[in-house]
């Protein structure tokens, strides 16, 4: 070990005596792999739990953009894009190797009070493995500003000042690492794990104030295959991070005495997302009936003219559901119930909706009513009926845990309970609007061509769509493309022995107006808990034809199940209306469990698009202001070698809600899926409206994880 | 005046994809996103007269105040810059809440004590000070605990505890919209691991009502001062 090592073990037992206290509000710890670390060294830390962030990474013919995940408390994970500039590489192709990889950090061990913290990692431990390596970290902190750690590595993590493997000494097979990669990537190799040479590194931190913290390391990492090699004059890195805003730092560094690096680094919390909270408007307070001591039930002789209430209701109400982003769909009175049915236009949160809806009801309902029971529908579809105690919403407003008191008298139930033979039960007043239309601008984005990291088609969308009943609709969604290069892309090779079912599809981007969608929708409800639609017509960009599904999914249960038929035709790409040859069945059985707590499940087993038949399993983390982030794989029939580069379909799924960006409140989401090529296998046909999503933020376990919305 | 805010890439990906409009989705309100304007309290434009300030607190003029026959309260948030007349929008028991043009609502006890806000961000969700009004009853100095309630921007409440010390201050003569107040004026000094703040409240000795007062609310909204013209 040479001489900074030596002063760093010594700062080490020195710092056993100290307090370990990071400062509170302590900047993020990221490295240019955007993971938990110092320059190029991993540490043993993590970032805040849920954090989401976006590394760019730039230095003299290299470049990495890595998106990572606090998947969990103590793990990290990322996926990364990068051009390692190998010069064999530049030599023959131009450009660098252009490789994706995937970490996960795992922080083993806290930190104590005298024991340091100790984290393992393995880098780009999928696939080819440009950075393929793997590391034990152990980090202590010996004041509120510094921080050191020291670590073993292996792979490409320790190219320079290597050893032999000390792992050598439980068995020789870790003294080689074998090259190379099995098959066409996209698998685990773990038969590389910790084997071949070792060498040490070791770090310093020092935050000067919360927004500024200056780095040095001993790296073990040589860059030896970017054309540093040469130009190498020290082992050592040198830098600083810099804290521009909440959600901004950079950091600059010089890396191995020769070469500048900058690193940019955009994070967002999903449980802190913006700097303000989101600004909704204050709510009406809740109008509280007067009473008398005691009095617990009014008269109900207004039965008598309840046609006169439903108009001075509805008529006087629906402005105010206007008002506060709601579109009020109708109103049936019972004695001591009234059923309302809305639709949120505004609230990222449906508690927030419900409990604005709620409010608003205390405004002129008839005192005897006890129960006001709200239908919230999405594309025409109810997926609850939330049942509010009227006396417990009076009685808690203002109480500390309101919300809390509330939710323990509240029941979700079928909504289809609430409609059909009772006299009452019939609306005297709707609201189907039967014209609805949209213009805005359409983005496409397509990622990890070997050309271009991301491609993009910007343009302008119009929807349009007419309701000839609440579940029966027809639903037409064009884009006219203004400027864009994915069109430009390469088209992967043809998958042997199967149908091209995506691997064309950059042929569908066309400067000519596209019609995504339009379709004939319908949806129904066979029995209590189960759900159904059909849909025909134009389905997707790609596909044609019907599609048909069922779920079964109770408002107050954990678990969903459902089943979906299409048969489909592949449209032509140059023309408006017309297909090709290609006929296509497929189906798949779906099963949706939500373990509490925003982790959720998905497994859909069925026949793909291409004729394969297999799974897909979907992990999900869903954040209580609706942002949800997912990783899936699938697996067929199909073989890996037979399937391509990556051997089998997997990649990363996210959606985030606006209103967490921006503060403002409104119902858009973004959403996105980064996987990291598109093949034939185990490929689904696009449908608009599943069922699933339709219900999925309207059922008990969803809204009772932001129920606190429901009093804001 | 505006002031336009730095925006990170995510908040201008999502600026891109709300910049559309829609017979039935609602549009973000752009303008409250990326300018903010300084006169409202929710940032918005404020739809009153435009008023002067005077110690702090809103100069609501006699003439104005003749103009309603409802109690208005005067609201300034001093580190936004932001001022409103607030009306009564409803009770419940003594709690009675008030509400800006621009849809800010503040809830109070016994005159200007704060219990709750809504529209500002970082609502205040609740607030006990019930050791405070103890000890300004006693008329002595006293030590009082005083708990908040955040929502947190993921909808989980965050509790906050403050270690406070009220003195009273004595008698003083004040002046709202050109009503003489003989009060008694309390200080209340709090601090906890990461806030020091000091709240002050004026006693009107005829209603027993707190007419004036200054009160911390949230790091992110600084400190507020109310006036409140009871008809």
């Amino acid at each position: 070990m040479n001489k900074l090592g030596r002063s760093l073990c010594a700062l080490w037992i020195a710092g056993l005596c100290v307090q370990p206290l990071y400062a509170q509000n302590a900047p993020l710890e990221f490295n240019t792999f955007g993971m938990p670390g110092v320059i190029d060294t991993p540490s043993a830390s993590s970032l805040p739990d849920g954090m989401l962030m976006f590394t760019g990474f730039a230095m003299q013919r290299s470049w990495r953009s890595s998106l990572t995940f606090q998947a969990l408390p103590r793990v990290t994970v990322a996926l990364r894009y990068s051009d390692v500039d190998r010069l064999s590489w530049r030599a023959r192709t131009g450009t660098g190797l252009r490789d994706r990889s995937f970490d996960i950090h795992f922080r083993m061990l806290d930190e104590g009070r005298y024991t340091p913290g100790l984290a393992i990692g393995l880098r780009d431990f999928i696939g080819t493995g440009a950075y393929s390596g793997e590391y034990v970290v152990a980090s202590k902190t010996f004041s509120p500003q510094l921080r050191g750690s020291i670590g073993l590595a292996w792979g490409r993590l320790a190219t320079q000042g290597t050893f032999s493997n000390p792992l050598g000494v439980l068995s020789d097979r870790f003294r080689d690492r074998p090259g190379g990669y099995t098959g066409l990537g996209g698998r685990i190799e773990g038969q590389r794990f910790f084997r071949g040479d070792a060498a040490a590194f070791a770090s310093l931190e020092y935050q000067v104030n919360p927004d500024l913290s200056l780095l040095a390391e001993y790296s073990s990492f040589a860059y030896e295959g970017e054309g540093l090699g040469q130009r190498r004059r020290t082992p050592f890195n040198v830098g600083f991070r810099y804290r521009i805003s909440e959600g901004a730092t950079i950091a600059g560094s010089v890396i191995q005495g020769s070469n500048v690096a900058l690193t940019a680094n955009f994070a967002l919390n999903p449980r802190v997302a913006t700097a303000r909270g989101t600004r909704v408007t204050a709510p009406a307070p809740i109008l509280i009936r007067p009473r008398t001591a005691g009095q617990t039930s009014w008269p109900t002789d207004w039965t008598d003219q309840t046609e006169t209430w439903e108009t001075a209701l509805t008529q006087a109400w629906a402005p105010v559901f206007v008002e506060e982003g709601m579109r009020l769909g109708s109103v049936s009175l019972e004695e001591n119930r009234a059923i309302i049915r809305v639709e949120n236009l505004r609230h990222e949160i449906l508690s927030r909706a419900l409990g604005r809806t709620a409010r608003i009801s205390t405004y002129g309902l008839p005192p005897s009513i006890e129960e006001i029971v709200v239908i919230p529908t999405t594309n025409g579809i109810e997926g609850t009926a939330v049942v509010i105690n009227r006396s417990a919403l009076e009685a808690n407003e203002f109480e500390f845990d309101g919300a809390k008191r509330i939710l323990a008298v509240t029941r979700f139930e079928d909504p289809l309970g609430f409609s059909g033979g009772n006299r009452f039960w019939q609306p005297l007043w709707s609201n189907t609007p039967a014209f609805s239309w949209s213009v805005g601008p359409s983005l496409d984005l397509s990622y990890f061509d070997p050309d271009a990291p991301v491609r993009a088609d910007i343009g302008v969308g119009l929807g349009l769509s007419y309701n000839f009943a609440e579940n029966l609709s027809v639903n037409v969604d064009a884009t006219q493309r203004i400027f864009g290069n994915i069109a430009g892309g390469s088209i992967g090779p043809p998958t042997p022995g199967y149908p091209r079912v995506r691997t064309n599809s950059l042929l569908y981007s066309s400067s000519s107006p596209v019609i995504r969608r339009a379709t004939l929708d319908y949806t129904f409800r066979p029995m209590e808990n189960l759900y159904g639609r059909l849909s025909v017509g134009l389905l997707e960009r790609m596909y044609s034809g019907a599609s048909a599904e069922l779920l079964w999914g109770p408002a107050n249960s954990p678990f969903a199940f459902g089943v979906e038929f299409n048969t489909l035709q592949q449209r032509a790409p140059e023309s408006l209306l017309g297909t090709n040859d290609l006929r296509i069945n497929s189906w798949h059985a779906s099963g949706y469990y939500s373990f509490g707590d925003g982790f959720n499940a998905q497994l859909d087993l069925g026949r793909y698009l291409a004729g394969d038949t297999g799974g897909t399993l979907t992990l999900e983390r869903e954040f209580a202001n609706g942002i949800r982030v997912g990783a899936y794989a699938t697996l067929t029939n199909m073989p890996f070698e037979v399937y391509g580069e990556g051997s089998f379909d997997k990649g990363i799924n996210i959606s985030i809600p606006i209103a967490t960006l921006l503060g403002t409140p409104s119902t858009t989401r973004y959403t996105t899926t980064l996987n990291s090529i598109t093949r034939d296998g185990g490929a689904r046909v696009r449908i608009s409206n599943r069922l699933y999503p339709a219900i999925r933020d309207a059922r008990k376990e969803a809204l009772r994880r932001n129920w606190e919305a429901v009093l804001q | 005046m505006i002031r336009i805010r730095f925006l990170p890439p995510f908040a201008m990906l999502a600026l891109f994809l709300v910049s559309g409009c829609s017979s039935h989705q609602e549009p973000a309100a752009l303008q409250g996103i990326a300018i903010q304007a300084l006169a409202g309290i929710r940032g918005q434009e404020e739809t009153a007269p435009p008023m002067t300030r005077q110690n702090g607190f809103l100069a609501v003029s006699p003439q104005l105040v003749a103009t309603t026959n409802d109690p208005v309260v005067g609201v300034v948030l001093k580190a936004r810059d932001a001022q409103a007349l607030l009306t009564p929008s409803g009770q419940s028991g003594n709690l009675v809440t008030w509400l800006s043009a621009d849809r800010a609502s503040f809830t109070f006890t016994g005159g200007t004590i704060l219990v709750r806000t809504s529209g500002l961000g970082n609502d205040l969700q609740n607030a006990d000070f019930s050791q405070l009004l103890t000890v300004m009853a006693s008329g002595q100095s006293g030590a009082a605990q005083r708990e908040h309630v955040y929502l947190t921007r993921d909808f989980q409440q965050k509790r906050q505890v403050f270690a406070c010390a009220v003195t009273p201050m004595g008698r003083a003569d004040i002046r709202i919209a050109g009503r003489e107040y003989s009060t008694l004026k309390f200080e209340e000094a709090c601090k906890d691991d990461n806030e020091v703040f000091t709240n002050t409240y004026w006693l009107d000795g005829g209603t027993g009502l707190i007419v004036q007062s200054i009160q911390w609310i949230h790091p992110n909204t600084g400190r507020a001062y109310f006036q409140i013209i009871d008809k």
